[in-house]
């Protein structure tokens, strides 16, 4: 399957967002103002924090709130010195946010971490783990989003894709995004070896059924 | 309404050609102007990477119109499609200020054939 047709290319994953309600949203906000904006987003790897941060970004200056945002990626462990720069020499009510702050450096992150302490002015991160700063959100992983995500990817184009699903989320230890990654593999490969996948998680599952079985109508 | 349309409906061309392009627009409110964008992105497995090649801005546009206009197409990248990766030539079209957006894919490649990407066996 040519990546254009692949339903699990990058832009059809991203375009799933947090579904949340209007009066979620406020509530959240909310308890982001009670916190002075100072908070972060805590969970795993491919559980949808950036996801969330995008979205809170959108809200925010939906609100009239102006944002500047960074991503780190990884092995990233220090800002490059013009966005540090810019990260301390913001407007006091402009929101900086940084995704994936788990990367920087103990001593990086203990110098912008204080900046932001001393100043009060808001700062919401993304991180893999609670402590380095308040958690204003907990993100956790779950088998039933990645159902839901490959359902509505496939849009049935592939039957019964719970076992593949339960099979990549725990070799992916509840990375979704990775068990996504996995799954645009699986379907840019041959119907053949779809085929085989789909024969190697039924035996590990002990049963005797595919759980991929209209794949070569597809390819 | 707005629409972006290779005169007689061609979608595959040479690098280098000219294109023939149709804008069509009926919309609520007159718009400031249109832009016209001849660009590429590329899909697939990694994250997007795109590239405005031309860009023509109509300005005193009326609220509803038909125009034709002639762009020629770069040298490249040529469009391909592979397992992994899909680089997509478009023309798009974007009302100001509401942002209405129309787009038409088009194949930019030597002898008007998408290059196809394969497996190279280990």
């Amino acid at each position: 399957m040519r990546a254009k047709e692949n339903p699990f290319a990058v832009h059809r994953v991203s375009q799933f967002r947090y579904q949340w309600s209007e009066a979620k949203w406020c509530s959240a906000i909310m308890q982001l103002e009670s916190i002075s904006y100072q908070g972060a987003i805590v969970g795993p790897h491919g559980c949808g924090k950036t996801t969330l941060l995008e979205d809170l970004i959108v809200r925010l200056r939906s609100r009239g709130q102006q944002t500047f945002s960074f991503q780190l990626h990884t092995g990233e462990r220090r800002l490059p010195l013009a966005v540090e720069s810019q990260f301390t020499n913001l407007p006091p009510k402009t929101i900086a946010l940084l995704d994936g702050a788990e990367q920087l450096s103990s001593w990086r992150w203990r110098q912008l971490a204080n900046y932001f302490r001393r100043s009060g002015r808001p700062f919401i991160v993304t991180l893999h783990q609670a402590g380095r700063w308040p958690i204003w959100f907990q993100c956790k992983s779950d088998l039933a989003i990645l159902n839901q995500m490959v359902d509505e990817l496939l849009q049935g184009a592939v039957a019964d894709c719970d076992e593949t699903n339960r099979h990549l989320y725990a070799k992916h230890q509840g990375n979704i995004r990775d068990a996504l990654r996995e799954w645009y593999d699986l379907m840019a490969k041959s119907p053949t070896a779809l085929t085989e996948h789909a024969s190697e998680v039924a035996t590990l599952n002990n049963r005797r059924r595919l759980s991929i079985i209209t794949m070569s109508e597809t390819a | 309404m707005l629409e972006v349309q290779t005169v007689d409906e061609e979608i595959a061309f040479n690098p280098g050609d000219e294109v023939r392009v149709r804008l069509t627009w009926d919309l609520p409110n007159t718009p400031e102007r249109i832009d016209l964008n001849l660009g590429w992105h590329t899909i697939g497995k990694g994250d997007r990477d795109e590239s405005v090649s031309e860009k023509i801005e109509l300005d005193d546009v009326g609220q509803e119109q038909s125009i034709e206009l002639r762009i020629t197409l770069p040298d490249g990248p040529y469009s391909f499609s592979g397992q992994l990766i899909s680089l997509i030539w478009s023309l798009q079209a974007v009302a100001r200020p509401s942002g209405e957006t129309a787009t038409h894919e088009i194949v930019v490649a030597p002898g008007k054939m998408e290059v196809q990407l394969t497996e190279v066996e280990e």
